[in-house]
Parts: structure tokens; sequence; C-alpha cells
């Protein structure tokens, strides 16, 4: 059961990479203006609703993925310590713009939502 | 070409080897944290392992950029893990087809309101180029933020700084805001948080209830998908 599954998601993990090829050889040779991570997303997508059901080769790849996301973030947050100081000198700049931003679009999509929600049943 | 030798390779498989574990090591610490505190905001994996592991960087004198060349297999990991975000993004999608109008216009007026709600007061707080840059995906799931501020010159640890922040920051005022406006639809509730605050909100949304997360995840795909797209064309608009 268990090399099984190491099979299984090797061959999902490989699917994955294939697909974010995909987007960068497509994003490369038509222009495209998304990353090309993100039209892999959509080409999987597209496959998946052509598919018409998640394989478990790629759920079982994509799991322990999506779980721990998180980790992917910590180079870029360390990063992040060790920016230049000019960078540093606009963090009220920064820090204002997240805020007021944040909470209007907290407050707007809400309501907006509720209210779509609510006519829509 | 470059000449690639056996020693540089041997050193460099040993770089990634090293800051990985650094960076794994770091991360279960910080997940022990948060869920040791009971999921406290402040206490969130990345800012806590992100403290750990610069100090432990500047404890050992490291030169600051070994670290950030060992990081070559969890950056090329972003691609892959991106790509999986096509799955929460299938089933919501399978899920909600009754309310895809509806769904597709908040999508719309939040990202453009979060991306220049964000941009426009930076600007008059005199902000160079660059932070606006990295600013104008703070609302967007982490790993397609990066890639957007790649494309668009904006820095990369910036851009996941803002939008780590923009997370926590999200989560803690979230509920004050929900009980002024008077907002009570969890399917409400839920499509904002994922809008406005990404993956974190959508964490947060999960303890409210599956439907609240459920919203939650179609909003931050969503969000992430719609941004990429209308960003670079936002940011030759705006600055």
């Amino acid at each position: 059961m268990k090399p099984f599954a190491i099979i299984k998601f090797l061959f999902g993990f490989a699917a994955l990479v294939a697909f974010h090829w995909l987007g960068e050889f497509l994003k490369n040779q038509l222009h495209l203006p998304l990353p090309g991570a993100v039209v892999g997303m959509l080409l999987l997508l597209v496959a998946l609703m052509i598919v018409g059901s998640v394989p478990d080769a790629i759920q079982c790849a994509a799991q322990p993925l999506l779980q721990h996301m998180s980790l992917l973030f910590i180079p870029p947050g360390v990063g992040l310590l060790f920016l230049a100081p000019e960078i540093f000198t606009q963090w009220p700049a920064i820090l204002g713009a997240i805020i007021i931003s944040t909470a209007i679009t907290l407050a707007a999509t809400g309501v907006l939502m509720q209210r779509l929600f609510a006519a829509n049943g | 070409m470059r000449v690639i030798s056996i020693d540089n390779l041997l050193i460099g498989l040993i770089a990634i080897c090293a800051a990985t574990a650094l960076t794994a090591g770091g991360y279960l610490i910080g997940l022990f944290c948060y869920r040791r505190s009971n999921h406290f905001s402040l206490l969130h994996p990345v800012p806590v392992a992100s403290l750990l592991i610069a100090g432990f960087i500047v404890l050992l004198a490291m030169p600051a950029n070994y670290y950030e060349q060992g990081c070559a297999l969890l950056r090329w990991l972003l691609g892959p893990a991106t790509v999986a975000l096509a799955l929460p993004l299938y089933q919501q999608l399978q899920k909600i087809r009754a309310l895809l109008k509806p769904v597709t216009i908040g999508i719309v007026v939040g990202s453009v309101l979060a991306i220049v709600t964000a941009l426009l007061p930076a600007q008059w707080f005199s902000a160079t180029d660059v932070v606006l840059r990295s600013l104008a995906s703070k609302s967007v799931t982490t790993p397609i933020a990066i890639a957007v501020a790649d494309d668009i010159d904006g820095l990369i640890s910036l851009a996941a700084g803002a939008v780590i922040l923009t997370g926590i920051l999200g989560i803690c005022i979230a509920p004050w805001i929900f009980k002024l406006c008077r907002i009570s639809d969890p399917r409400a509730k839920g499509f904002a948080l994922g809008l406005a605050a990404h993956g974190i909100g959508t964490a947060k949304a999960l303890e409210e209830s599956p439907q609240c997360a459920a919203f939650a995840t179609l909003s931050l795909c969503l969000t992430g998908l719609f941004s990429s797209l209308i960003i670079p064309a936002l940011i030759i608009w705006l600055l």
C-alpha cells in the first residue's frame, strides 16, 4: 500500500510541475499578461472540468502543498528583514495603505455580497 | 554557457539542504507556537519562523545571500503550489453554479477596490515606485502575489510581507467591521475574508463554519486569478 501511495504522489506532482511548465511556455509564447503559474492553474482547472472529477494522484500531490504552503512563504519573509534600509523608512506609508485598504475592502465586499446573495436566494 | 564544476554543484546542494532544513525547522517551531496559542493571529508561523531564521543567520554571521540561494528548491515549489490552487477552485465552483453572477460581480468590484484603495493612499503618503509595485498584490494569495510582483518589477520580499501583514490585520479587524456594517450572512463574511485577507482569512473563516470557509476559498482563488490579470494594467494606469 505504502509504495503505491508514493508512486501516486510522484505522478500527481509531476502533473502539477508539467502544468506549471506548460503555463510558463504559453505565457512566453503568447506574451500573456499573467504569471506562468497562474496560466498553469487555469489549464489544470479546465482539464479538471473536462475530466469531471479530480484524479486521485493529483489530489494526493496537491494536498500537502496546499496544507503547508506557508512553508514556502518563509524565505521571502526572511528576505523582508534584510531589505535595503530605504524601504524601511517608508513603513508608515506601507502600513497606512494596508490598514485603509483592508478595512474598506472587507466592509464594501461584505455589504455588497450580503445584498447580492439575499437578492439571489 | 556557465560551466558548473562538481565542487560548485556540491556546495550548491549543501546550501539547498541546509537552507531547506533551516526553513522547515523554523516552520515547525512556528506551527507549534501557532497551535499552542490557539491560533493567535500575531503568532502566525510565517512571521515567527522568519524572525527565528533571521536571528539565526545574524547569530552565525552567515552571508545573507547564502540562505537566499539555498532556498532555490522552496522557491521552485511555489510554481506547482500555485497550480494546485486549481483543486479548491474546481471543487468550490461545482457547488456555487447558481451563484455565479453575484460571485463574479463581487470578485471584480472587490479586487479592483483592494488594489486601488491600497495604491492611492500609499501614493498620498509618497511611497516610492518600487514600494507601490510591491503593494499592489497585497490582497492576493501569497504564491500568486510573488509571481505578480516578479512580473511587474516589485520586490518579492516586500510583496510577500505586505500580503501576510494584510492577512493578519484583516482577521484582527474583520469581527469589528462585520459588526459595524451589520454583515451576518456567513457566505458574505467568508467571501469578504477570502477576498481581502486571502489564505489567512480563509483559515479564520474555517473557525466560523464550513460554509463560510467554502466561500472564502472560492473568493481567495478567484481574486488571485482576476487580480493577476488586472494588476499590470492598473499599475500602468495609476502610476
